[in-house]
């Protein structure tokens, strides 16, 4: 999901109406009935957790869901799938696991 | 230099002039060896919509070919690109299960869904939200994704790309009849959409991206004759019981048709497709060199075992720079 990865990557243009609109969008897709998907969206909100106040709920609903989704990992035939998941998944304080520090 | 550079050089010249002319002119000169068959079978059948008996159609209209199916591993590649709620995209998941069943009850051995998405990379999230997932789990049907299937490299025989070798996915090598199950579509930059172009979904993502871009950069036309070459279906379940007019394959009109096309040549079938659209194949580039050596396009080639192509159409609406592919 290239969109939501560019989504992740506005966090510092929250102002932006668009970028807001997508947001919401997005949290209204959790129960997205794929685990790649699903992890692609934890990883753009965990992002804006900190400058929204429903993404925090969103963030554990979420991950409850992709947990039991990838309970059994040989169940799920993509190895990307696998590798997202465990990003996803991962650290609770890590923003955003794609960010660049500086 | 080996007779396979030296076949592609020479091809890659002549096809530089491109057209269904130059194909005969390689098959007339031994470099593009004709695959056509004496005679193609081509089944219209009629079915108005997808809540009707499907399975029963499908086993009837099957049973016209008298194929030999007993302990066969069958592969069905439908068209999945992407869901989009409303539109017509995406060959039925009713047909695609229907199918599936009619091989099963006519004796094949194992019967697979196979497709690898060409915009969509979660290829889980097309299955589930357009359908196809709870129709397969219902009848007990295994889904392949080809973009990330084992793959082998596979030599070409043909010219029109230039390139040495296909990566092909294991499943589609491996099963003993692969069954191209289209959606009939216009196409923004190839015409139509239909049995032979629906193979492009066979191609891996692993291998050529997303959407497969190796081959949009080779061109369309060419790389659909290549694959077809390649990897030729045995047999074609063409869904026309709501096509796609306009600006397909995604953003056009649905477009009722009420009709299957079966076929054991994915080049007749196409034309014969073309010409329920309302539309004239030979006009259709990939489709007119496909005529040349890979199929049978002209219509005393061509066996019709279910219904005859009505006598007048209302033909599909195109695109302005498809005007002339009107009949």
């Amino acid at each position: 999901m290239p969109q939501l990865s560019q989504l992740a990557a506005l966090r510092f243009h929250y102002h932006l109406p668009i970028v807001r609109n997508s947001l919401t969008w997005m949290l209204n897709r959790l129960d997205c009935p794929s685990a790649y998907s699903l992890a692609w969206v934890i990883l753009a909100a965990a992002a804006y957790k900190d400058v929204r106040s429903d993404v925090l709920p969103a963030l554990d609903m979420a991950r409850d869901r992709l947990a039991t989704m990838v309970e059994d990992p040989r169940t799920v035939e993509d190895t990307s799938t696998v590798a997202l998941a465990a990003l996803a998944l991962g650290p609770e304080n890590t923003n955003n696991p794609f960010e660049v520090a500086v | 230099v080996s007779p396979l550079t030296s076949r592609r050089v020479f091809g890659g010249a002549l096809l530089a002039g491109t057209g269904a002319l130059a194909v005969r002119q390689l098959c007339s000169t031994g470099f593009l060896r004709d695959r056509r068959r004496r005679q193609s079978r081509v089944a219209i059948l009629h079915e108005d919509s997808y809540d009707g008996p499907l399975d029963r159609t499908l086993i009837e209209g099957l049973r016209l070919f008298d194929l030999n199916l007993r302990g066969k591993t069958v592969l069905l590649k439908p068209n999945l690109v992407e869901y989009i709620p409303g539109a017509e995209v995406n060959t039925n998941p009713r047909l695609v299960g229907a199918a599936a069943s009619a091989f099963l009850a006519l004796g094949a051995k194992t019967v697979l869904v196979g497709e690898g998405p060409g915009h969509q990379r979660d290829t889980v999230l097309v299955l589930a939200e357009g359908g196809l997932e709870a129709e397969l789990r219902e009848r007990r049907i295994r889904f392949v994704d080809l973009n990330r299937d084992e793959i082998r490299k596979v030599p070409l025989q043909t010219p029109f790309t230039g390139l040495d070798c296909l990566w092909l996915p294991r499943t589609v090598l491996t099963s003993d009849f692969v069954v191209s199950m289209p959606k009939l579509k216009t196409h923004h930059w190839a015409g139509v959409t239909l049995s032979m172009k629906n193979l492009f979904g066979v191609m891996p993502g692993v291998a050529y991206g997303w959407p497969k871009n190796l081959l949009h950069w080779k061109g369309i036309d060419r790389s659909i004759l290549d694959i077809n070459a390649a990897v030729p279906a045995h047999f074609v379940i063409a869904d026309g019981i709501i096509g796609m007019e306009g600006n397909g394959p995604l953003h056009g009109s649905p477009r009722d048709l009420g009709r299957i096309v079966l076929a054991d040549d994915p080049v007749a079938a196409d034309f014969v497709c073309s010409r329920l659209m309302g539309l004239n194949p030979l006009r259709v580039n990939y489709l007119a060199q496909a005529a040349e050596f890979l199929g049978n396009g002209t219509p005393e080639r061509i066996v019709h075992l279910g219904e005859m192509l009505p006598a007048t159409v209302q033909p599909f609406a195109v695109l302005p720079e498809f005007a002339h592919l009107h009949l």
